[in-house]
């Protein structure tokens, strides 16, 4: 898929991934942002999210759905370091046109955060419930725990508590504080003229002053996140959560130290946990089947990120860490290096994933604006990666291994 | 024992926009041909096959590793009717990659796994079943089936439990893996950029799937006896969660009638349920916590007929992928080989697909709506702390 960026002198990326043969387009908007920006309003950022496109300035909020029946739908997502605003739409031009001011105007730019609109908001976000997914539990304990369990490190943006009390200028003030071009990645895919497009679009950015001669305020982070954490301190290093579910479920996570080559990161990552051909699986699947599923994964945030390794099954944490540990440090000390057979397969293997990731338009959209807000560019990461040698690795398993893990757990 | 004819057992489906290919290859048998009291042996086999080494030489990691050197990685399912083991690799690995699987599905039984190797992986299953216990959805979907179609084999759980897997030894699996992992008991889907050339070599690996196969099954079940009812159960300890489920008439190649079928997928489309289709019946599902509740079949025009007929025909066509993490390849070919397991591969084909539901009339949705039988599921508990 060709590729086309542009900057904004506003600060605003804007991506291109043109498709002749595709039958649609695809436009999202990544705005950055983490739970640092609620402060103590936690919940803001997706009470604000779901709010867009309730109501604009320009548009009723029947004409907006009124609207979107004629080129396909807009719809919002929260993610853990952004708030995704997408819009699907078939090729014409005349439902194109429709689409982008939709998506940019009504509910970028111009959203209007009428009473209603928060109260109905507030009430259908009240009604919904979350699957209990331990997964995501395990994984978002770890993290803060990872990061010392301070603001920072709030695992992700959140449903509205029950007990936080939001207000609508609360609402107001989140959206001008963050809805700024310095933090927005806009992704666009599928069949159209790029072109036309980054006209279009910068044409409708003109209506907030986003195209050009924009002054923004940025706002830098309450604090600093940590680089290292060295030693965990005991009573976070450990964290038990009994959840009921019927299910144990581990995750081991270790702060990625600042400046680290992220493309060797990622071999890392597919050489110990990721898929099925790596050295984790074997162990702790087959081996001593201690577990049911065990990954590798690398949760990105716009300053740092975590390496970490959850697993899935029905056996308690002392049957896994002290394993996972061992295998880890093998590795760390060189006691059993980094082989070039598995560099090789890993290579081979996050190629094909790549290859993957490139013909789903939409979860590769994402994995590009999501990886922009956390100042990460996947596609050069993706490209470095076969210049990667075992040196590299073992300087990063080296530095990243230094560090004491935090580990949280799932008792059923 | 059951038996039917399967018209064509090597699918090719050439996709142009794609550098992917997804090979999978189909056993028909599934956890609704088990006899009750070994329930879990066919899904037992699925994660055994892993397993197969040759001693001195490889070990069970080497099909996983075989397959990353591919670019890909070897994923199983089994269902109620059947078993599938499916890679997805770059398109120049078309070939490497069907042989691959072609061999790890033909090994000698006595060469697959010991009876320490049976002994660990029911842990492993023991860890799924657990993993299983913690999903919302998949206990809704179990209870649902437990509902429809107790006291068959098609009601129990995929993984049997844990009194049923201790029934199971190791030559009985041997004898079940002798049985029915055989070329003649098999499919093959072939979906994606591959070229005439590769379809060709592939095809030839598979010579037998040129010709009519007799489906051999371990077991007949009984025609389901759906049964109608309101609330099931309710859990404590789960999210806040309500399904509507409902069953449909058998799906069988002998007595479907596709146009039901077609009527049963855009009736879906519209509600936004889930429709699973399946040997012995379709399991249509709400969810019942939407609100505004989804409109009934009756508030359905003729304009909105069509343009859920467009859209489901052009959903089959559609070569985006999604955002599942499934790639166009992959999808197309499970799709294809769900049907296979039905023994009922010709529904798939493009021509017929568009066919039955652009047949679907406003008065067969409605009828469709009447077929199903239905109850509800409720499976209570606190919110997520957040």
């Amino acid at each position: 898929m060709k590729m086309r960026t542009q900057e904004l002198p506003a600060g605003l990326q804007l991506i291109c991934l043109p498709d002749k043969q595709a039958k649609s387009v695809i436009m999202s908007v990544f705005v950055r942002t983490t739970p640092q920006d609620e402060g103590r309003k936690s919940g803001v950022a997706t009470l604000t999210a779901r709010m867009l496109g309730g109501d604009s300035v320009s548009r009723t909020p029947a004409l907006i759905w009124q609207d979107q029946s004629r080129f396909g739908r807009v719809f919002t997502v929260v993610h853990d370091s952004c708030i995704e605003l997408t819009a699907l739409s078939v090729t014409d031009s005349e439902s194109l046109d429709l689409a982008r001011q939709t998506l940019l105007r009504d509910f970028l730019l111009q959203p209007l955060f009428a009473p209603l609109n928060f109260l109905t908001t507030q009430a259908s976000l009240a009604k919904e419930s979350i699957p209990f997914d331990p997964r995501t539990r395990v994984l978002s304990e770890m993290r803060r725990h990872a990061s010392g369990g301070d603001a920072w490190g709030q695992e992700r943006l959140v449903m509205p508590a029950k007990g936080t009390r939001l207000t609508l200028p609360d609402v107001i003030a989140f959206h001008k504080k963050v809805f700024t071009p310095n933090r927005t990645v806009i992704v666009v895919a599928g069949n159209f003229e790029i072109k036309e497009m980054q006209d279009a679009i910068r044409g409708q950015l003109s209506l907030g002053g986003w195209d050009a001669g924009y002054n923004p305020t940025i706002s830098s982070p309450a604090t600093s996140p940590p680089s290292v954490i060295s030693p965990v301190p005991a009573r976070l290093r450990d964290l038990g959560i009994r959840a009921g579910s019927g299910v144990y479920a581990t995750a081991t996570g270790w702060i990625v130290p600042k400046n680290t080559d992220f493309s060797a990161l990622t071999l890392l990552s597919a050489i110990l946990g990721l898929g099925k051909a790596n050295r984790l699986f074997p162990l702790l699947r087959e081996t001593y089947p201690v577990c049911y599923d065990v990954q590798s994964m690398i949760d990105q945030r716009p300053e740092t990120a975590i390496f970490g390794v959850y697993t899935l099954g029905n056996q308690p944490r002392a049957e896994i860490i002290p394993r996972l540990l061992v295998a880890i440090a093998s590795l760390q000390t060189g006691r059993e290096p980094i082989t070039q057979a598995e560099l090789d397969r890993a290579k081979l293997y996050l190629n094909g994933q790549t290859l993957r990731l490139q013909e789903q338009p939409y979860a590769w959209m994402q994995a590009i604006g999501k990886g922009l807000c956390c100042k990460n560019n996947v596609i050069e990461e993706r490209v470095k990666l076969g210049s990667v040698t075992i040196s590299d690795l073992q300087k990063v398993a080296e530095s990243l291994f230094a560090s004491n893990p935090a580990t949280a757990f799932i008792i059923p | 024992m059951h038996q039917r004819i399967v018209p064509q057992t090597v699918l090719t489906i050439p996709l142009s926009r794609t550098a992917l290919v997804t090979i999978e290859i189909g056993f028909f048998v599934g956890s609704g041909d088990e006899n009750l009291a070994q329930s879990g042996i066919a899904h037992a086999m699925e994660h055994l096959v892993f397993k197969s080494r040759r001693i001195g030489e490889w070990d069970a990691s080497h099909w996983d590793n075989e397959a990353a050197l591919l670019g890909g990685l070897i994923e199983a399912r089994t269902s109620r009717d059947s078993t599938v083991f499916s890679l997805t690799v770059p398109k120049e690995n078309a070939i490497q990659a069907a042989e691959l699987l072609k061999k790890m599905l033909t090994r000698p039984a006595s060469s697959l796994f010991t009876a320490s190797d049976w002994e660990k992986e029911q842990r492993v299953i023991t860890s799924e079943e657990a993993m299983g216990a913690s999903d919302a959805e998949k206990i809704s979907r179990a209870l649902f089936y437990q509902h429809f179609y107790a006291p068959t084999a098609y009601a129990e759980p995929i993984w049997g439990s844990a009194k049923t897997r201790v029934n199971i030894t190791v030559p009985d699996l041997f004898a079940f893996y002798e049985k029915y992992y055989r070329p003649e008991n098999r499919w093959v889907v072939i979906a994606g950029g591959f070229t005439p050339t590769q379809a060709a070599k592939i095809r030839a690996l598979f010579p037998e799937g040129n010709a009519p196969l007799t489906v051999s099954r371990i077991s007949s079940a009984p025609p389901p006896t759906p049964k109608s009812g309101k609330t099931m159960r309710i859990l404590g300890t789960l999210a806040g969660l309500s399904l509507r489920g409902s069953v449909t008439p058998p799906l069988t190649s002998e007595t479907i009638s596709w146009k039901t079928h077609g009527a049963m997928l855009l009736l879906a489309r519209y509600q936004q349920a889930t429709f699973l289709p399946g040997r012995q019946g379709g399991l249509f599902i709400l969810d019942a916590n939407i609100t505004p509740a989804p409109p009934p079949p009756a508030t359905i025009t003729s304009t909105i007929l069509a343009q859920l007929q467009n859209e489901a025909v052009s959903a089959l066509a559609s070569e985006t992928g999604d955002a599942t993490g499934d790639t166009m390849t992959e999808q197309v070919a499970r799709c294809y080989s769900l049907y296979a397991g039905m023994g009922a591969t010709g529904f798939l084909e493009k021509k017929h697909y568009e066919k039955y539901l652009r047949q679907v009339t406003l008065d067969d949705l409605q009828k469709a709506d009447q077929d199903i039988h239905s109850c509800v599921c409720v499976l209570k508990g606190d919110k997520e702390a957040t």
